[in-house]
């Protein structure tokens, strides 16, 4: 028998956590010879360090942000691409299993940290929260920004405001606290993380979108049986389905649950035009950054 | 069954004069190595233990601590405190635990507000000829308070986890941090009166109140600065104490009470107190980071949801076993991992969320200060340069209190909620 | 021998206690920066964590040598019996072995992040081989250390002094 243990950012409770508890059922319903332990909510890793813990075999799972890669291939940060995926289609035909976006960015994941990505987790898309309204990028100008990762950071830069990175955990408290003015995050976090309580508006930019990634440690993958090895693969595709086709809901239900709670701010045609024209050079500082592999993914992007 | 040999081989470990570090982490390499478990997993889980910028508080706390104490500074503050409340009884301890539940209102953690106001406040004590022990564990308990008044970083985890408010935790944490201060006080108090020893300080009048208070009033305004800049959202904690420490400097150095061997003396004690600290967070991580692959808290969890259907057994026995697990595991990985699993169990108990949050977290200050993991205790251990016997010894009476008030919190739960509903 | 392992951990803890000292001007400056100019930096986070985590494994050896690890000071108090000398040695091993482990361990992630170029995830992008040289490198320390304490239990003798009062 072998053990499959996975380690958690979010709670348990998350969809996300519940698409893993989905996949846990899957496997152990076909393979009677595996079992699979969940540890949710960071217990054993924080989410920049499940690229490593997974690739050297400390654990045999893990999910995080595909951003947290991006210090071994800083070409996954494309999806934050401002943007660059801004239509449900986009991101559908982006994120699909086999498309030419997943072919570049997996491979260059497996060989870079041995972690092989069994599945992409839909996380929803961007959204600003906000003290002050944000229409237009000038609302943002001289403002401090919570954001997740280096290529958000340039977005923001190019926006005018003044980029902070900070882990999705403290965001609350900062926010409390004031300590920034402004923080990117998505839909589902701003309820899960009770983020509302804190901050009285939301921008529904949709300038990037969120993905997290289910990996495992390739020679753990590699020790699999071929009909186990089927099993794993086969059970990521279906609750990656699962959840992609339920994201849309997830993030409506969650808007309506919002609604009366905070101040939700929908973009104008023109308005968001104005995001875009203010954003358009982060695409080239990127693929300065993130080399051949970059520009590839950029390209089976549009 | 394999719950209690390991517990066991901890104690012997730590009876044999293991460094408590290294008995955590140590037991923790070889839990690992017996079932299998890569040890690869060790150095990565030492190195994400001290990648954290909120451990920084507790550095920057100690070099602000260090440069006031130096600086004389402390003493200015306390003899402000005691001109108004030092005449009664306990004076001192009394100042001690107020100034503990104000410094509580700054931070999120027990361990910088142990350490913060261990440092201030026990050299004076001592002067005064308080008994050692009582003053170690009054120090000890006072600064468990960090971590149930609020701002507090167990009550964000909490909320974060069982999706419950987290301003409702907090202002549910008021009552209960208020009332244990407010025990603590009268605890002191007693034992001043009856258990004596000290030399009691005169009453002030109003010409040495004003000079007393005018004296502390430098270091009033910095507290000031380091309260009013995290409320005022100007920097985080870790930050303030970071300002807090270059603020100190500055004014000891205006004040003409700081020189370069003083600077020296007090970054160099700092970092001893701040490594042997990190050490024992570290090795608990590495311990912690091995039984939550075994699965015993977690089995430990569920034995208690599967096995009590009546809602006072199952509070009995959730105490019980936090009370158990209180003595050896440090209080995040605590919460971290039993948490999720009590958490499902409370609404068919009909158990209020918010209230078990705060139940959840005095368990938690209790197991700070009972042995032989707590690290409220190796703080104090460590600034008052005492015996782990002797802070304990002072520390019971306090760890009681801390029972009792959980136990009274079940039958008196307004003294949590009446703050969450009536505002 | 001795002397100049002695002589690293004195230097490395020294070290240490400065690289905290300047964290703290660092984080003053981010305060100011970001409140009064409206311009936070994007190094000082996660420089002042490369300094805590670096400070924290480079110091240990220090912190061993003066003794100022916390002990459970309840049995075998008597300084110069051999029981006293056996558990105190193996205490040192437990140490020394603790830190194989992770120098060990340490070692070969590092090797390899460093061989493949690889950064921290941060805007700042530090490669990884400075910053997570700091476990093997640290713990290395605090390993010969751990050796060299055993070979001056058996040689000058456990440390009389009860080390919290060697103020
Ligand atoms: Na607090
Ligand atoms: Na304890």
């Amino acid at each position: 028998d072998k053990t499959i243990r996975i380690t958690l950012q979010l709670p348990e409770k998350h969809p996300l956590g519940q698409n893993f508890n989905a996949w846990k059922s899957c496997v152990e319903g076909q393979a009677s010879d595996l079992k699979v332990q969940l540890f949710p909510s960071a217990q054993l890793y924080k989410d920049k360090q499940v690229p490593e813990a997974v690739g050297s075999g400390a654990i045999e799972m893990g999910a995080a942000s595909l951003t947290r890669f991006a210090g071994t291939v800083p070409a996954v940060d494309a999806i934050y691409v401002p943007f660059l995926l801004d239509s449900e289609e986009k991101v559908k035909k982006a994120t699909a299993p086999g498309s030419d976006v997943r072919k570049v960015l997996d491979a260059a994941v497996l060989e870079q940290t041995n972690a092989r990505i069994l599945w992409w987790q839909a996380y929803g898309r961007t959204i600003y929260l906000s003290k002050e309204p944000v229409r237009v990028p000038d609302d943002l100008k001289g403002k401090k920004v919570r954001t997740f990762g280096k290529l958000l950071g340039w977005t923001v830069e190019a926006l005018g405001g003044a980029p902070t990175l900070m882990s999705g955990s403290k965001q609350f408290l900062a926010y409390q606290q004031g300590a920034v003015d402004a923080g990117i995050t998505g839909i589902t976090g701003v309820k899960s993380r009770k983020l509302y309580e804190v901050m009285p508006n939301m921008t529904l930019s949709y300038d990037a979108d969120i993905e997290f990634v289910a990996v495992m440690n390739n020679d753990f993958y590699n020790g699999l049986s071929d009909a186990n090895k089927k099993i794993v693969n086969e059970c990521g595709m279906k609750v990656e389905k699962e959840l992609r086709d339920n994201m849309l809901k997830i993030e409506n239900e969650t808007l309506e649950f919002l609604k009366d709670k905070i101040n939700i701010v929908d973009l104008t045609d023109e308005e968001r035009a104005k995001w875009r024209e203010a954003t358009k050079a982060v695409v080239d500082r990127f693929i300065e950054n993130g080399g051949e592999t970059a520009a590839k993914v950029i390209e089976a992007a549009k | 069954m394999e719950a209690a040999i390991i517990l066991g081989a901890l104690v012997v470990l730590l009876g044999l004069r293991v460094p408590v570090a290294f008995a955590l982490g140590g037991l923790g390499v070889i839990l690992l190595w017996w079932k299998g478990f890569p040890l690869v997993g060790v150095p990565q889980r030492l190195y994400g233990t001290m990648d954290s910028f909120e451990l920084l508080a507790v550095p920057m706390f100690l070099l602000m601590s260090g440069v006031l104490l130096k600086g004389g500074v402390g003493k200015d503050l306390f003899a402000a405190v005691q001109s108004w409340v030092g005449h009664w009884p306990g004076g001192l301890g009394v100042a001690t635990i107020i100034s503990c539940a104000l410094f509580s209102a700054i931070s999120g953690s027990s361990v910088a507000t142990a350490a913060t106001i261990g440092t201030v406040a026990l050299p004076e004590m001592e002067a005064r000829g308080y008994n050692r022990s009582f003053t170690l564990g009054m120090l000890a308990a006072g600064g468990t308070l960090g971590i149930l008044i609020p701002p507090s970083i167990p009550l964000i985890l909490y909320g974060v986890v069982t999706e419950e408010s987290i301003p409702s935790l907090f202002l549910a944490g008021i009552g209960p941090g208020l009332f244990l201060a407010g025990l603590f006080i009268i605890y002191g108090m007693l034992y001043s009166r009856f258990g004596g020893g000290y030399t009691p300080s005169p009453k002030a009048d109003w010409a040495e109140r004003k000079r007393a208070t005018l004296m502390a009033l430098p270091t009033i305004l910095l507290a000031a600065c380091i309260i009013g800049s995290i409320y005022a959202g100007i920097a985080t904690p870790s930050e303030s104490a970071g300002v807090g420490f270059v603020l100190a400097l500055a004014m000891t150095y205006a004040m003409g009470r700081m020189d370069w061997e003083k600077v020296k003396d007090a970054t160099h004690k700092a970092m001893v107190t701040t490594i042997m600290i990190f050490l024992i967070i570290a090795g608990a991580k590495v311990f912690s980071y091995a039984i939550t692959l075994f699965q015993i808290p977690q089995a430990i969890s569920t034995a208690l949801t599967t096995n009590i259907s009546d809602a006072n057994i199952f509070m009995l026995a959730v105490g019980g076993v936090l009370l158990l697990m209180g003595f050896f595991l440090e209080s995040i990985s605590m919460l971290l991992i039993m948490v999720p699993v009590l958490y499902p169990a409370l609404e068919a108990m009909g158990i209020h969320p918010i209230w078990f949050g705060i139940f959840f977290v005095v368990l938690i200050e209790t197991a700070l200060i009972t042995p032989p993991v707590g690290m409220n205790l190796f703080i104090i251990q460590a600034v008052g340069k005492a015996k782990l016997q002797e802070v304990v010894r002072g520390a019971w009476p306090f760890a009681i209190m801390m029972l009792a008030t959980a136990a009274l919190l079940w039958f008196w739960q307004d003294l949590a909620l009446y703050l969450v509903f009536k505002f | 021998m001795l002397a100049f392992i002695d002589k690293i951990a004195e230097f490395t803890g020294k070290l240490s206690a400065w690289m905290l000292f300047a964290v703290g001007f660092f984080v003053t400056y981010e305060v100011v920066m970001r409140y009064v100019f409206i311009a936070p930096t994007i190094w000082v986070d996660e420089v002042s964590r490369i300094f805590q985590i670096w400070a924290t494994f480079l110091a240990s050896a220090y912190v061993l040598k003066h003794r100022e690890l916390i002990v459970i000071d309840l049995f075998f108090k008597q300084t110069d019996s051999l029981a006293r000398k056996l558990v105190e040695t193996l205490s040192l091993i437990i140490i020394a072995g603790f830190c194989a482990v992770a120098v060990k361990f340490g070692f070969d992630l590092w090797l390899k992040a460093t061989l493949a170029g690889h950064t921290t995830d941060s805007f700042l992008a530090p490669p990884k081989w400075l910053t997570h040289g700091s476990i093997w490198v640290g713990l290395g320390f605090l390993l010969v250390q751990a050796l060299a304490e055993i070979v001056k239990v058996w040689t000058i003798g456990v440390p009389e002094l009860d080390a919290h009062s060697a103020d």
